[in-house]
């Protein structure tokens, strides 16, 4: 794989920043994409957020000093927009983000594009009850299995307190599921 | 109970507390994932992460080729759409200070159109106000010519005083 300081070298010379974006769109697509769809649970909006998040990534590349890793920018980027989207379709709705995602997550049984059981269904609702901060942690340190170092760096916060997030998401999470 | 040396008499195995919590996370671990499921049950369209990146270069690479970079035109642009602004608000002053529009103002064609799609039927006296009379002979109103005496007849029946009025026509005609 080509090393991070080259590919952030080559995205902000013109004459090499269309093959450059090319690495890097192969490089991150799928792991942005779940990513997002973590975020925002249905495919199409997951679709939506990973396009704006690669076109944001472009425009301002030239901004982007290496003061963290490129991936933690992308995933900042990305989670912002994420997050962003969540809200602006909740204020269109008339309704808060909160309320936005746990309908998203009651109603996945009927999207096409998820094929969980009961349980993973019902691990879905249970993750989407959780506090915005104690959801992205989960996600990224279960699904994704991130570092805490990681994380912390995306979502710039301390290890300490991710750690914390981490433990009552899973304690929630656990009661949620054996509720009934 | 003094007599007993203060010792502790357990042990545990060789390096025991250097992978203690380590174990313990790993523990944890499990016991979540045998109450939590590892798959998520979310899938993708077929072919979806080829499709997205010609999207992605299409709306970014591709556009940024035809696209021409304002940023240098900024001060043409502000003085350009100053002009623009008092442009708009010249031709709104002077076509409010113009007097209202009259029926010569409409081209032929338009009226010639506006009277086809309708069905009008206009009496000679609305068509003698809209052409002008100069331009006029008897013959484009009528198919058979009027006598002179028919004429007088008629203007004995309907006007009062027949010598008024044909002072006023002279003087018209002249």
């Amino acid at each position: 794989m080509i090393a991070e300081e080259t590919l952030v070298r080559e995205l902000k010379q013109k004459e090499t920043q269309a093959k450059a974006f090319e690495v890097l769109i192969n490089t991150y697509k799928e792991r942005l994409y779940w990513h997002i769809r973590r975020i925002v649970l249905d495919h199409d909006d997951a679709d939506d957020v990973l396009q704006n998040t690669f076109i944001k990534v472009f425009r301002n590349i030239e901004k982007f000093k290496g003061d963290s890793k490129l991936y933690s920018w992308m995933y900042r980027i990305g989670t912002n927009e994420a997050l962003s989207f969540l809200k602006n379709k909740s204020r269109k709705l008339g309704v808060s983000s909160d309320e936005l995602i746990e309908r998203k997550a009651d109603n996945l049984q009927a999207d096409v594009y998820f094929e969980g059981d009961a349980i993973q269904l019902k691990l879905q609702q249970a993750i989407a009850r959780l506090p915005e901060k104690q959801k992205l942690v989960f996600n990224m340190k279960y699904y994704e299995e991130m570092k805490y170092e990681e994380i912390a760096e995306i979502l710039d916060t301390s290890i300490g307190g991710l750690k914390a997030s981490y433990h009552l998401a899973t304690k929630k999470i656990e009661a949620f599921l054996k509720a009934d | 109970m003094k007599e007993i040396p203060k010792k502790n008499s357990f042990k545990t195995p060789p390096g025991y507390f250097e992978g203690l919590s380590d174990r313990i996370l790993n523990k944890l671990d499990e016991e979540d994932k045998a109450v939590m499921p590892e798959q998520e049950g979310f899938k993708v369209p077929d072919g979806y992460f080829e499709k997205v990146e010609k999207e992605i270069l299409d709306k970014t690479l591709q556009k940024e080729a035809r696209v021409i970079p304002l940023r240098g035109y900024r001060p043409y642009l502000y003085a350009a759409a100053a002009i623009a602004v008092l442009f708009v608000l010249v031709i709104g002053l002077v076509r409010n200070t113009d007097p209202d529009l009259s029926f010569d103002d409409l081209a032929q064609a338009e009226i010639t159109r506006y009277i086809e799609s309708r069905d009008l039927e206009l009496s000679t006296y609305e068509i003698a106000e809209v052409l002008p009379v100069t331009e006029l002979e008897i013959g484009d109103f009528m198919e058979s010519g009027v006598e002179n005496q028919e004429i007088l007849d008629y203007l004995e029946d309907t006007i009062d005083d027949l010598e008024e009025l044909n002072i006023d026509t002279h003087e018209e005609f002249q």
